[in-house]
């Protein structure tokens, strides 16, 4: 116990059994990591699952409710809404994904140099990003997407621009509070290059934050793809995609509920589960949480 | 009964905390008592134990932690776990902390935070409160005490701010002061005070106190008794004068050989070597302030000159200046004959590599979240072409050189104690090969013992490597055991420079005899 002799050496846990510990703090960053670790299986081995081609008409089968052949049921061209429901996740899942990566992308090298240089720099390139937050947090990819023209790229690119200026902000404020940190001054003292000192000593700092930061977004990403989708911006027919879904069902579902309910039952769960796991990285990694043995 | 009652006595007391690999234990079957009147010093390095014993009597442990054993104060026996009847006890029992710029509330002024506590002890009104509070800040001899009830906690310095902690713990007329490092923030002249001061009440009210510390010429100064702990136990118990003069244990006789004694005279001056360093008129000003104003000095290569000052003294800003980490607005510094002030950042950095430094902090002066190798690597790898197993050798050869194993240069700085880490900061700044060495406050944040084992090092280091050493600290025994030269710096200015044995010896000026005499003495000869 270091308490005890602090002039031995701290016992260094295995890697192993560190993670055991963090699991069994966390139950939510369990449940949440168990239930996205399924969907992404699930979504990506769709075409050996699905029970159905999800394209396949069958217009003598037209929106039945679920039964035994159509688990979910089936939509107004008779296509099994399960293997949609299975397909249309990995559109979600990659647009919420790419979204996050473009938004770190964009917003760690402005952090990360807004922070370590300060003064002007930091002013005008923090100015600059303030500008996308003051947008309401749909309104701008919205804007982005009718200016760019609607498909799955742009709604990745515009989803990523309205994004960064958070991660530009946690490096930056990570990057501000190792500035002062001793083994910065000594590797300046020592003549590293700012660009090392930021890479080396600087970076890595932040690198939690941003992960935390990343899984959380990571469900705010799905959830603004799917509603870009559903409003016609994003994926378009014969794309297959939960918010699309929802929105193709958008005359029906007041008398054949299946057809919003488990697309929408599938992005509500996504974003649950990313949440959760989000919410229990943060505490896992929290550093007031971190070292309390 | 005509017996007196001890004012504290602990019997038996241990801790262990909750952990998630089962208890751990921290005090261990600790016991002690304080007599009415009686100063105890508890002493220790970090991490024995001492400061959780204070909490423990005071009910104050953290939520993780049982206790067993009991407490007594003036008989009345509690536990240390029942709260309940702790409050009673806190009222008679006060504590003053470590650091009291974190103890006061930064937004409320002084005379309303001692006020209320003054009401939540008593049935006094507001005013009542203010005018007793008043009469303690008079008590530890702060002027205007009338003013300084008005006052913020900022409008203060770190000695008034301890002394009206002082105050505040004097409202409630404990039977017992608990004082757990409370000079160990402030400056040694502040020291002096706030030492003087509480000897001072403490003759004055009869207090008995508990003094903790890990400065043992404090506890010869200060303390009756005293009681040594380590890793949770107790070591030795006894008055201080025979356990100074003879100690029972190793333990304590390393301890007090450990402490770096003043007088012993210095190091021979070398005037023999041309100066490596030589520093003219230097200034530095941040917007108004002048942190730094006209030092010149030289440094011989192969010796170490001290740089001597109380906290914002402007002497770290001198090491930033000759690191070029700031840039100075006059003077002059010479390396080996090429100003280096004058010198633009690309003529400079080759240099870097031939001026190394180590940092006060070693919790703070190598990054976490990287390993051992690769922080001796960075210097190499900034300034030299050697690469794999040739940087490989030359990282080895650096980590055996401080006394460490090359089994250690694949763990994280997070897994070694301050003094190894201290060490290996040490490797990182001679990796290069530096010709000069500026130390600032490299023992400052060690234990005695530990401090000791670096300052070895460091003086081994110099002989084997012939180094030129620049060694800022506040300690003047340090400087005597390893400096050839002093400057003694005052709020930015140079107040005394000499060889070392001819400034403590005579020193010339009122502020370096205050200096000298306010370093507390350990006294070991029997009486």
């Amino acid at each position: 116990m270091s308490l005890l002799n602090p002039e031995q050496d701290v016992q260094r846990l295995s890697r192993g059994a560190r993670y055991r510990r963090m699991a069994a703090r966390n139950p939510l960053l369990i449940a949440g990591g168990v239930v996205l670790v399924l969907i992404v299986l699930l979504t990506t081995f769709a075409p050996w699952i699905s029970p159905a081609d999800p394209t396949a008409l069958d217009l003598t089968n037209r929106l039945q409710a679920p039964n035994a052949d159509n688990w979910f049921g089936t939509d107004v061209l008779g296509r099994d809404i399960f293997s949609q429901v299975l397909h249309g996740g990995r559109l979600s899942l990659i647009v919420g994904f790419m979204a996050v990566f473009i938004a770190m992308l964009i917003g760690i090298p402005i952090g990360l140099v807004a922070g370590y240089f300060g003064g002007r720099v930091d002013a005008i390139m923090m100015r600059v990003s303030d500008v996308f937050l003051a947008f309401p947090p749909l309104l701008l990819p919205i804007a982005i997407t009718a200016a760019l023209g609607a498909g799955l790229l742009n709604t990745m690119l515009a989803i990523g621009i309205s994004w960064f200026p958070w991660y530009a902000r946690i490096v930056r404020a990570s990057v501000i509070s190792v500035k002062s940190e001793l083994y910065v001054t000594a590797a300046r003292a020592m003549g590293v290059s700012h660009t090392k000192v930021m890479l080396r000593h600087a970076l890595p700092n932040a690198s939690t934050p941003v992960m935390v930061q990343g899984s959380m977004d990571f469900g705010y990403t799905i959830l603004a793809a799917a509603s870009l989708s559903f409003i016609g911006l994003g994926a378009r027919p014969p794309a297959i995609e939960w918010g699309l879904m929802v929105a193709s069902s958008r005359a029906l579902f007041l008398d054949y509920w299946w057809t919003a309910a488990f697309p929408g039952l599938a992005i509500f769960i996504t974003v649950l589960a990313v949440n959760l796991f989000g919410d229990g990285l943060r505490d896992a990694l929290d550093p007031k949480f971190r070292g309390r043995v | 009964m005509t017996e007196i009652l001890p004012v504290l006595e602990v019997s038996n007391l241990s801790v262990t905390f909750d952990t998630a690999e089962g208890a751990a234990t921290a005090i261990e079957d600790i016991s002690l008592t304080v007599a009415p009147g009686e100063v105890l010093g508890l002493v220790g390095e970090s991490g024995s134990g001492k400061s959780l014993t204070a909490a423990a009597c005071l009910g104050m442990l953290p939520g993780n932690a049982r206790a067993s054993g009991s407490v007594a104060m003036s008989g009345e026996e509690y536990m240390a776990s029942d709260k309940n009847r702790l409050s009673g006890f806190r009222g008679r029992a006060a504590m003053v902390f470590q650091n009291p710029m974190v103890a006061l509330h930064p937004l409320m002024t002084i005379g309303r935070q001692m006020a209320d506590i003054i009401q939540a002890n008593s049935d006094v009104n507001r005013k009542d409160a203010l005018t007793r509070a008043q009469t303690e800040i008079e008590n530890v001899r702060l002027p205007d005490a009338h003013e300084q009830l008005d006052k913020f906690p900022h409008q203060f310095s770190g000695g008034q701010l301890q002394r009206i902690m002082i105050a505040i713990a004097l409202t409630l007329d404990p039977d017992l002061l608990i004082a757990d490092e409370p000079t160990t923030a402030l400056d040694v002249t502040v020291q002096a005070d706030i030492l003087n001061l509480i000897r001072d009440l403490q003759q004055r009210k009869n207090l008995a106190v508990l003094f903790i510390t890990h400065d043992l010429g404090i506890v010869s100064e200060l303390c009756d008794r005293v009681v040594v702990v380590r890793y949770g136990q107790v070591v030795e118990t006894g008055t201080v004068r025979d356990v100074f003069a003879e100690p029972q244990s190793d333990y304590t006789h390393a301890l007090l050989d450990a402490v770096p004694a003043l007088g012993d005279g210095g190091v021979a001056a070398n005037d023999r070597e041309e100066p490596i360093l030589e520093v003219r008129g230097l200034t530095k000003r941040y917007g108004d302030f002048e942190a730094v104003r006209d030092i010149s000095f030289s440094a011989r290569r192969g010796t170490c000159v001290g740089l001597v000052g109380e906290s914002g003294s402007g002497k770290s800003t001198v090491a930033m200046s000759l690191l070029r980490l700031n840039d100075p607005v006059g003077g002059a510094a010479f390396f080996e004959g090429d100003d280096i002030l004058a010198m633009s950042e690309r003529a400079f950095h080759p240099l870097r590599n031939r001026i190394g430094v180590v940092f006060q902090n070693p919790y703070s002066s190598l990054n976490p979240r990287m390993r051992v190798r690769d922080i001796i690597s960075e210097p190499l790898e900034t300034h030299t072409d050697i690469r794999g197993a040739e940087l490989a050798a030359e990282v080895e050869k650096n980590i055996k050189r401080v006394g460490l194993d090359v089994e250690h240069l694949s763990r994280f700085p997070t897994d070694f104690s301050g003094g190894q880490r201290q060490r290996i900061a040490i490797a990182r700044a001679l990796a290069p090969a530096p010709d000069l060495l500026i130390l600032d406050e490299p023992t400052a944040a060690l234990d005695v013992s530990v401090q000791a084992q670096v300052l070895d090092l460091l003086e081994e280091l110099q002989r084997d490597l012939s180094l030129t050493y620049l060694f800022i600290t506040h300690d003047l025994a340090v400087v005597e055991r390893l400096a050839s030269d002093v400057i003694v710096m005052y709020r930015g200015g140079i107040m005394e420079q000499g060889p070392v044995a001819d400034v403590f010896a005579n020193p010339k000026t009122q502020y370096t005899r205050k200096l000298l005499a306010s370093v507390p003495k350990l006294i070991r000869q029997p009486a």
